[in-house]
């Protein structure tokens, strides 16, 4: 292998001496993690294990009711085949948000909140296949959408966004930070009932999350 | 949040490895007005996955590389294609010397072109070998490349780059003579 000669070798030194952050973007950056991190838009990660038997959990139950309905399919003959098709097909066109119930195999939250959002694209229950690195990236950038549009005073087009989180990332990694922005949102909105409903929803649901302390406290002044 | 061990390791990470991700940024082709986002999201997902680094699988650099890439491809890239050569360098900020300034101005002038003008494939390894000072197999395993590729890279890249530097420097020599 050539080495590289003398003069390539100080270049390259100030090169990289240079091309780094000057100090003062350097402290602006970080400024802006920290501001992240107490927004709590992302939080200390969950277990992997946990995370790993939801999807396994999700899988199983999903292969299940596809073998359920195929044996109802038979049983039922062409008439019960057709009603199946018809659920099935109001299922596709109904948004998820808009009917208000966020499905999951391990838990449910029943809420009431008329969001108009796009027709789901991903099979509920299931979280759709991406590198870990890009989902989590694409989840944390709509993070951060939907709380500088809560910040901004904008908190129905974070809903939109959350929607559309909803959606692509079902059981995504950020799936309590959506749940309490979520709440957050509402909040702003006015809609005190809902935020509060889905606020205990998400307290008896996950008793031990990072954002329990915030979302407790959240909407106190709708009451 | 403002005072748990997690910020402080993360902190601790940030004020190492900044400025590396900064410039493998830039390597990969962020524009430098979404760099100090690049960095942010960056950050924000090492501070998510730290638990699932494993340091027996690779130096926390390396690691940074593949985050760093993802961010770069799939949040920058989407948007901003046509600007995916490399940018101009900024003005440096360090050093009062003004000759010091002025060559390190004419290195960095000379390298980012040079690393302008190398396919991606190339730049990387160039970039993470013999800026960053990542090992070969390391670079290897990150870029999921077989050993002999990243170095028959590296030797072409420095060959390049010393034909670089020797033109450069007769258009300065041939510029003031």
């Amino acid at each position: 292998m050539d080495e590289l000669s003398q003069t390539a070798r100080e270049q390259l030194r100030r090169y990289q001496r240079g091309a780094g952050l000057a100090p003062e973007a350097r402290a602006r950056v970080w400024g802006k993690i920290d501001e992240s991190l107490e927004a709590a838009v992302v939080e200390v990660p969950r277990s992997p294990r946990r995370r790993s038997s939801v999807v396994v959990v999700s899988m199983i139950t999903a292969v299940a009711a596809a073998v359920v309905f195929a044996v109802c399919d038979l049983r039922r003959g062409m008439d019960a085949t057709r009603r199946v098709e018809v659920d099935a097909a109001s299922h596709e066109v109904v948004p998820e948000d808009a009917r208000g119930v966020e499905v999951r195999t391990s838990e449910v939250s029943v809420v009431s909140a008329p969001v108009v959002v796009e027709a789901p694209r991903v099979q509920r229950g299931v979280t759709p296949v991406v590198a870990p690195e890009r989902g989590l990236a694409i989840e944390v950038g709509y993070m951060r959408d939907a709380r500088a549009a809560i910040d901004g005073g904008d908190p129905a087009a974070a809903l939109v966004v959350l929607g559309r989180h909803a959606r692509e990332f079902v059981d995504g990694q950020m799936l309590e930070d959506r749940l309490r922005l979520r709440i957050e949102a509402l909040c702003g909105l006015g809609r005190g009932d809902e935020a509060r409903a889905e606020a205990d929803e998400f307290l008896r649901v996950h008793p031990n999350s990072t954002h329990t302390a915030r979302v407790r406290g959240l909407c106190r002044g709708h009451e | 949040m403002a005072d748990s061990p997690e910020r402080a390791r993360l902190a601790a990470i940030y004020a190492e490895h900044a400025d590396f991700v900064v410039r493998v940024a830039r390597q990969l082709g962020a524009p430098m007005a979404e760099l100090e986002d690049v960095v942010h999201d960056v950050f924000l997902v090492v501070h998510r996955r730290h638990a699932e680094y494993d340091s027996s699988r690779g130096s926390l650099r390396s690691w940074l590389y593949g985050i760093c890439r993802n961010v770069v491809f799939h949040q920058v890239r989407g948007r901003t294609r046509a600007e995916l050569r490399l940018q101009r360098v900024p003005e440096p900020t360090a050093g009062p010397d003004p000759d010091e300034l002025l060559a390190q101005a004419r290195a960095m002038a000379t390298v980012q072109e040079f690393l302008g003008e190398l396919d991606e494939g190339r730049r990387m390894v160039f970039a993470l070998i013999d800026i960053e000072g990542l090992a070969a197999p390391e670079v290897a395993q990150a870029m999921n490349l077989n050993l002999n590729t990243v170095y028959s890279r590296l030797r072409l890249a420095r060959k390049q780059f010393e034909a670089h530097i020797r033109r450069v420097n007769r258009g300065i020599g041939t510029s003031h003579g």
